[in-house]
């Protein structure tokens, strides 16, 4: 007497199909499951003993064999509870043989029999559909995550004996309804908005222009001063999400289990903020299962590292080479897992150590080689993937009570939008989507200088003591800055605009 | 070369007797010489020396260590000027402690025309560039401004009169030899070219705390007054001010705003009577007293030259930019120019020497 049951399991954010081969023979009363588990999948033995046996059926006291097909992959998590229970009751004959060949099936089983939620259903369901099931079953709080997927019925289970009544025929299931319409219609109004900032004028300007090309940013300034509110409005600035890009985002926060029971899709660009005393595997990723880290969390969306200069030096290494390849790459003896990471880096950092540097009215502390000494840790590889440095001074009260309104983030963002159309048009034939990802050649080819600009440039490197890594990160961002305008070259005033985000590289913190 | 030139420098050196003490044993003496040949007994009759510093007097361990620092002056091209030199500054030789021994690298004058220009060491833009301009307008009316060549305020000073290829002199802390704050090196050698550096410690001798206060005497007995430009609640260029008072000399203070923590110290001094500057004449009108000034007419640089070579939304931002730094965001506000065009403008206006960019997205004037 044998069954095969249809399940998935999880490799990165992609999933894979697995067949859950149960065989009942005569012989001592055994249970034995083969195929690489880990211990969870190991103690789904008990769980699904008890579950049948507490849903009104009979455990069949014979030598069961549980397979969980390809058996060199490693298995992990609890979702396969419920297709080994099911296919236990399918060799037993309790659901009929070839009900079962048509569906996919996934859920942690309790004792009483109950489903509990798993993680990682959407990127299940997706590999489910591809393969051209017509029917997944989950857990009731995973439903709605999966309903996202067009094509494919979603049928939520409460419990095992639910199950059992459907295949019979009995009680029939209804799916869910298909979800996956429904992020058209999701309103945005509890994201933090930039019209809640007053005054700041010049540092917004330069996260639009961050959002436009998707550079990287660094603002420096006093504790106060605003730093973490303008960064936690970012991501209300970045281009409209797509739903293939919501889908993605889901996908990494289901793998994570990050997503909260009954929700369909993250309809907002993440914003993460991890602190400063994380270690370099929750930042890029891994561990010995290896799981997303803050970086991939935070894909197409905002990773925000206040106190850039308080962090462990190996995370911040780690975290070069995610952030210019877009994607993690963590190996394990037995294979490899890709997270993607494309996200827009906003640090924050203190002028020195007690923050007073810059400040009027309270007293640095802090000695002058100490000062340099604080923003010096930064210098190096890291600072060459931020384009924009950008000083944020401390708001004076009379700023904080002026009645004029800032501009509302659905403004900024029309005008972001604007521009990132222009670049995936300029960029439709390169692999690419922004300013920001420009190598060399491709600025020596989108960013011409007419003979002004040239000279401007030329003028400006000598009179302020800018160094050569510059050079790059000005022309990419005065493309960005002439994008935004609509204009189709560079000219002085897009340059002169960009040199003014090279603070750091000016000397002028000594 | 002065011939008791090795017994001046250990006296000089000798370590526990205050400078008033040997100012006070030279007068009795004559010269060291004649008390590195006296007995206990004889020191002991001054009255002056208590048992510590007859023992030091007498020590073997002085007269030994005189042969290197000889040695290392000659080896560094180190002139050493002792108080009975002819080319002592005078007023230095008339305050109650005098060093007795000065190690110079430049050239030193007797009877020069000083003004001291001291402030605080982490100074604002406003301080750095008032130091500049009238230690430079000092220099040009042939006054040699003396400064202690710290960061902040007086390397701004040193820099304002070399600037204009004007006399300055440095007073250090520490041996001449050695170079203190290391990132003023360049400023050294320039100053030793146009001026001088002195110090009355020997070469060799780092730096220490409780050396600057010391020093401060030295810059202050030199001048016939001091300006503050900046100084904090607990500045060490307010002893420089208490110090040129008990000398006798004039206080200068420059007022600033009230609310900065680096005017507390400037305004506090103009409420105890120190005279208020707001430019060089302030200081030059005190100065007909002194022989051999005579008042050329300072030059000042015309603003309406720099005006014309600005177009008009330069002008608006230049016009409306002082010495106080301002934050790009009130420029801003006050001339609604869009972010974007300000940017240029500033920079434009930066690149031209006019204004200056100060870290916290504040810009100030450089020139005047």
């Amino acid at each position: 007497m044998l069954s095969i049951v249809n399940t998935c399991g999880l490799l990165g954010i992609s999933g894979y199909m697995v067949s859950v081969e149960t065989d009942i023979s005569k012989g001592l009363p055994a249970f034995e499951i083969v195929g690489l588990g880990d211990a969870a999948v190991k103690e789904a033995k008990e769980r699904v003993r008890a579950a049948i046996r507490n849903s009104g059926f009979e455990f069949p006291s014979r030598r069961i064999t549980i397979n969980l097909a390809p058996a060199d992959m490693k298995k992990e998590g609890t979702s396969y509870d419920l297709p080994m229970a099911a296919g236990i009751l399918a060799a037993i004959g309790v659901i009929p043989p070839g009900a079962l060949s048509n569906c996919v099936i996934l859920g942690e089983l309790s004792l009483e029999g109950k489903l509990r939620p798993v993680y990682g259903v959407l990127p299940k369901a997706i590999t489910a559909k591809e393969k051209g099931f017509e029917s997944i079953f989950t857990p009731y709080e995973n439903a709605k995550e999966a309903s996202v997927v067009k094509g494919i019925k979603v049928i939520p289970v409460a419990k095992l004996s639910e199950l059992v009544e459907h295949f019979n025929g009995r009680n029939i299931l209804q799916p869910v309804e298909s979800n996956y319409n429904i992020f058209s219609d999701e309103d945005n109004t509890d994201q933090p908005d930039f019209a809640d900032v007053k005054g700041q004028e010049h540092v917004k300007r330069a996260l639009e222009v961050a959002a436009a090309g998707g550079h990287n940013l660094l603002m420096i300034g006093s504790p106060g001063s605003g730093k973490t509110m303008l960064a936690r409005r970012m991501p209300s600035i970045l281009p409209d999400l797509s739903f293939e890009e919501a889908l993605e985002i889901t996908k990494i926060y289901s793998v994570a289990g990050l997503l909260p029971p009954d929700s369909a899709l993250v309809t907002k660009r993440p914003f993460r903020a991890p602190h400063h005393t994380i270690s370099a595997i929750s930042l890029v990723g891994g561990g010995r299962i290896p799981k997303p880290g803050e970086v991939s969390l935070a894909h197409l969306g905002v990773l925000f590292l206040d106190e850039l200069p308080e962090f462990g030096k190996n995370a911040l290494e780690v975290l070069r080479q995610p952030l210019e390849d877009g994607f993690v790459h963590i190996s394990r003896i037995n294979g490899s897992i890709t997270y993607p990471c494309r996200t827009t880096l906003i640090a924050a950092a203190n002028p020195c150590r007690c923050g007073f540097y810059l400040d009027e009215t309270r007293e640095c502390t802090c000695t002058q080689p100490e000062v340099k000494a604080y923003l010096g840790r930064l210098s190096g590889p890291l600072l060459d993937r931020i384009d924009i440095q950008v000083d944020v001074p401390t708001l004076k009260y009379s700023e904080l009570e002026s009645e004029t309104a800032s501009e509302p983030s659905g403004e900024i963002r029309k005008r972001v939008n604007k521009a990132r159309d222009i670049q995936r048009k300029r960029f439709s034939q390169t692999g690419i989507y922004c300013n920001a990802q420009m190598t060399s050649p491709m600025v020596r080819k989108y960013c011409m200088l007419g003979k002004a600009e040239s000279e401007l440039l030329r003028d400006a490197f000598s009179a302020l003591g800018l160094t050569a890594r510059s050079h790059n990160k000005i022309l990419k961002v005065a493309r960005t800055i002439a994008d935004l305008e609509g204009a189709e070259n560079i000219n002085t005033v897009h340059i002169s605009e960009a040199i003014q985000y090279r603070i750091l590289d000016r000397n002028l913190f000594m | 070369m002065n011939p008791d030139l090795k017994e001046w420098i250990w006296f000089a050196n000798l370590k526990g007797i205050t400078t008033r003490k040997k100012a006070e044993l030279l007068r009795l003496f004559n010269s060291p010489a004649e008390i590195y040949k006296a007995d206990a007994i004889e020191l002991a009759k001054t009255g002056v020396l208590n048992r510590d510093n007859i023992t030091a007097v007498l020590s073997k361990e002085y007269r030994d260590t005189v042969d290197r620092t000889i040695e290392e002056i000659d080896k560094k091209n180190i002139n050493v000027i002792t108080l009975n030199s002819s080319t002592y500054p005078e007023l230095l030789k008339n305050i109650c402690d005098p060093p007795v021994c000065l190690y110079v690298k430049g050239k030193l004058y007797a009877d020069e025309l000083s003004i001291a220009v001291v402030g605080s060491r982490r100074a604002s833009g406003y301080g750095i560039t008032v130091a500049k301009k009238i230690s430079g307008e000092l220099a040009q009316s042939n006054i040699c401004v003396i400064s202690g060549m710290a960061r902040g305020i007086d390397t701004a000073a040193h820099v304002g009169a070399l600037s204009v290829k004007g006399r300055t002199i440095a007073v250090l802390g520490c041996g001449i030899d050695l170079v203190y704050p290391p990132e003023n090196k360049k400023l050294m050698e320039q100053i030793i070219e146009y001026g001088a550096v002195i110090s009355e410690y020997p070469p060799g001798v780092e730096p220490a705390p409780h050396h600057f206060p010391v020093r401060n005497r030295i810059v202050s007995g030199m001048s016939v007054g001091v300006l503050v430009v900046e100084a904090g609640e607990k500045s060490g260029s307010l002893i420089t001010a208490q110090l040129a008072l008990e000398q006798g000399r004039d206080v200068y203070a420059l007022p600033g705003n009230v609310i900065s923590i680096n005017s507390k110290g400037t305004n506090k001094l103009i409420q105890d009577g120190a005279k208020l500057v707001t430019s060089v004449q302030d200081i030059l009108d005190e100065l007909h007293w002194y022989k051999n000034f005579n008042t050329k007419n300072v030059h000042f640089e015309n603003n309406s030259k720099i005006n014309s070579s600005l177009d008009n939304d330069e002008k608006d931002v230049f016009e409306l930019l002082s010495f106080e730094s301002l934050y790009i965001d009130e420029i801003q506000k006050k001339l609604s120019i869009n972010m974007p065009l300000l940017h240029s403008i500033l920079l434009s206006l930066e690149m031209k020497g006019l204004i200056k960019r100060d870290p916290g997205g504040k810009y100030r004037i450089e020139v005047l």
